[in-house]
């Protein structure tokens, strides 16, 4: 395989991504929830740097993998410092302003409305910087990537583009998504050769359209059906003074329509998601190589499904696990018996905890299936002078993500 | 660290990036006596990389067919080799390459600070220290007054606070009654509301609120001092400051041991945690007010009535836990006894019906007493 990718001093060399699934992640699942529980959550720093490692190194371009370099403590004290320096002083604030003045003084609401305000705006640095951190943790045949440009123009762009949707009833996302991508694309290099990025937001607003009318469509069709169906009930019901109970029956068809609608809407979204990425990834360049990518509404409608179908079995695993500890001290006698046991009351009380950490229990598993069914769509066509990308100075990035982690805007 | 045998010491085809550019070089490796030696076959010396200093990002599993290695005094560079035999034996001498080599590096001073973090709750645990409390303790009056009264606002806006002055005169002298020996029963202040619920509660400050119904509802004036002497019970405690304190900083802590990770689970854990400590300051709450009517000479025979009838009405038939003290063993628990915020009722009653009896005098003259019943009868006018 090796003499497949035998170097060329100037010349141009091939491009080609794949995807080598990692082994090991069922057990990397278990190891990582054990580490975390002994560490009350700490670990999950270290946890999510070694999942990444794995999923990183499943992505090969010319069969050599991609290197995730970045560090768990990184992640820790970038968290650290945010949550210190950013959350922890801005909780103290509202309270000591609500304790001053009270919650419903005009001086607290409006330090609330200006903490709303810096908070979106910081959402979108939090976007870019992981990604800056990110790329500057990936390296490929030990070059890294990098993400120049100034994080506040992305900052900016991100919030008042997204104070625009209520405005425009949402027709601004295919121009917000494809501007944000823009951004970050044209500001991403690899070693010292940039990634180009020329797509127009005007192809998007077909799909986007669709997806729009459909999506209303389905909102309408769901709450016609059930007026239709149950209105004159409810009219008469109340003409005799009676409050409208739905009996079973109907429960189930209000059920079942939901489920219905919900189907279609996510089929009409994923659609539209999925043209944008093909979109975005068709319009991006590297040298003379041209990414392309196939997803398909129904592969991430499916992806989605059974995802969440893996992250219940955790829950529900860790649920039981925990409940099941509840045994040793009350046997297997009924829960009215047991939660007489003033130590299974306690276990009981740690359930939902279990079934916190258990939603993300198989999270390697989940991260890695999203990431192999993007990587195995997306293809590159073209070459590129590999011998002549040289490593790019500076642009080391010391901390990472702490924003991100407090906003919760991590994908992986 | 054990040296390789001779049998191991055999070359191995690998590629070798100097990170510097993208380009790689084919190269063999051997497993040398002073460390990695890795010839690039292009006549210049071999580079030998000391096991002890090798290093990954990608941890080596066991049976791994391939490893990327590095070292840091070249930065950047890194030898990719796919030869699981080779990775075995490169392990054996370089174990940090491991996963678990790798996790042990930081693990145990990691483990080591989450002993001392859990050694010190434990110690806060023994030694019956409550942060949340003390920080509670450490607020300014004019802080937990402007909360209060801001809170209460909330209940009793205008227009719903009752203020007819013979029932409020009547309120005042059951107050100074309870708040006799209390420090600060200045800052201590009661307000009637007019709203469509039978309770009372207690904000921050001292600032308490009874609703029209629940006097209404009462069938003598001394279980309205039972009720009051709850509330102010938790005003002495600083229940209520110290309620949201805890809140602030279990949701700190839920996010910090989640990374900030948990979604709306973490709320749901937090009501857990939360309705624990309330039903420990209802406890709390019900001994101050059994201190109180005993001190004021206001029989508890009152509060514990109010309990017996609230319980008939609450408890549901055969809900034998709710309502009979007695019959606990044959009762039975539910989910939501963990959501619960208040101890049950029976639990309550057999607290203070196990008190002592003493003299005692009604709280209030039948006079104070009806008016007081009609305190609602004008109220705050709407601004």
């Amino acid at each position: 395989m090796d003499a497949e990718v035998e170097p060329r001093p100037t010349g141009q060399t091939n491009l080609s991504v794949s995807w080598q699934h990692p082994p090991g992640l069922i057990g990397l699942s278990f190891t990582n929830l054990a580490l975390r529980v002994v560490t009350l959550g700490i670990y999950h720093f270290w946890a999510k740097t070694e999942v990444r490692q794995r999923i990183w190194s499943a992505i090969r371009i010319n069969d050599e993998p991609l290197t995730y370099t970045g560090r768990g403590k990184e992640l820790f004290f970038g968290f650290l410092i945010v949550m210190s320096c950013i959350f922890l002083p801005v909780m103290l604030l509202v309270a000591a302003v609500a304790f001053t003045f009270g919650p419903q003084h005009p001086i607290t609401n409006s330090i609330s409305i200006l903490l709303y305000i810096v908070f979106g705006f910081l959402f979108g640095l939090a976007i870019y910087r992981a990604q800056r951190y990110r790329l500057a943790r990936t390296r490929w045949r030990g070059i890294r990537g990098s993400l120049v440009g100034d994080p506040m123009v992305y900052a900016w762009t991100f919030f008042w583009t997204a104070i625009l949707i209520p405005f425009t009833l949402g027709w601004i996302m295919p121009w917000r998504s494809t501007k944000l991508q823009s951004i970050i694309s044209n500001n991403t290099r690899f070693g010292d050769r940039p990634v180009k990025f020329d797509a127009r937001s005007g192809p998007l607003y077909g799909p986007f359209a669709v997806a729009w009318v459909g999506g209303i469509a389905t909102y309408l069709g769901f709450f016609g059906l059930v007026a239709m169906l149950f209105m004159a009930k409810v009219q008469a019901q109340r003409n005799l003074g009676i409050p409208f109970i739905p009996s079973a029956r109907e429960v189930g068809i209000i059920f079942a329509a939901f489920l219905i609608a919900g189907v279609i809407f996510a089929l009409v979204t994923s659609w539209y998601r999925a043209r944008t990425i093909n979109h975005f990834a068709h319009h991006t360049h590297f040298e003379n190589a041209k990414f392309s990518a196939g997803l398909s509404a129904v592969g991430l409608i499916w992806l989605g499904i059974t995802n969440f179908l893996i992250m219940l079995t955790g829950a529900l695993l860790l649920g039981a696990l925990v409940a099941s500890m509840a045994v040793p001290f009350v046997g297997l006698s009924s829960f009215a018996e047991a939660i007489q046991n003033p130590i299974a009351r306690l276990i009981f009380s740690l359930v939902p905890l279990g079934i916190l950490f258990g939603m993300t229990l198989f999270a390697p598993i989940i991260q890695a299936r999203s990431s192999s069914y993007l990587v195995r769509h997306l293809s590159i066509d073209g070459t590129a002078p590999i011998d002549d990308i040289v490593q790019a100075a500076g642009n080391d990035v010391q901390y990472g993500e702490g924003l991100a982690e407090a906003f919760d805007v991590d994908a992986i | 660290m054990s040296m390789p045998s001779e049998q191991a010491a055999k070359l191995v085809h690998a590629r070798f990036s100097d990170g510097q550019s993208a380009r790689s070089w084919s190269c063999q490796l051997l497993l040398g006596s002073g460390g990695l030696e890795i010839d690039r076959g292009d006549g210049s010396d071999a580079l030998i990389w000391p096991y002890s200093a090798l290093a990954t990002h990608t941890a080596v599993s066991r049976g791994a067919g391939e490893a990327i290695i590095e070292w840091h005094e070249m930065p950047g560079a890194q030898v990719h080799v796919r030869d699981a035999a080779f990775i075995e034996r490169l392990v054996r001498i370089a174990p940090q390459l491991s996963a678990g080599g790798m996790r042990r590096r930081w693990l145990m001073p990691l483990l080591a600070v989450m002993g001392i973090i859990l050694g010190a709750i434990a110690l806060a645990w023994h030694l019956d220290i409550k942060p949340a409390r003390a920080i509670a303790g450490l607020l300014p009056d004019s802080m937990r007054l402007t909360l209060g009264r801001s809170v209460v606002s909330q209940f009793a806006s205008k227009g719903r606070a009752c203020i007819a002055p013979d029932g409020q005169r009547a309120l005042d002298a059951l107050k100074t009654r309870l708040l006799r020996d209390v420090p600060d029963a200045d800052l201590y202040t009661i307000t009637v509301a007019d709203i469509p619920i039978n309770n009372a509660f207690a904000a921050p400050g001292g600032q308490m609120v009874i609703t029209k119904r629940l006097i209404q509802s009462a069938k003598t004036p001394d279980e309205v001092a039972g009720i009051l002497a709850h509330e102010i019970g938790h005003g002495i405690e600083r229940h209520p400051e110290a309620g949201l304190i805890r809140v602030m900083g279990l949701s700190f802590i839920i996010e910090l041991i989640s990374g900030g990770s948990t979604g709306g689970l973490s709320s749901l854990g937090l009501i857990f945690l939360q309705t624990s400590y309330v039903r420990q300051d209802e406890a709390s709450a019900d001994q101050q007010a059994l201190r109180l009517l005993r001190q004021a000479k206001i029989s508890q025979n009152g509060f514990a009535d109010f309990f017996a009838r609230h319980a008939k009405k609450r408890c549901k038939p055969g809900d034998t836990k709710c309502t009979a003290p007695d019959k606990q063993k044959n009762g039975g628990g539910t989910a939501f006894d963990l959501l619960r915020t208040h101890p049950y009722p029976k639990d309550r009653l057999k607290v203070i019906r196990g008190t002592a009896s003493y003299t005692s005098t009604p709280a209030l003259t039948t006079e104070q007493w009806r008016e007081l019943r009609k305190i609602c009868n004008k109220k705050q006018a709407r601004t």
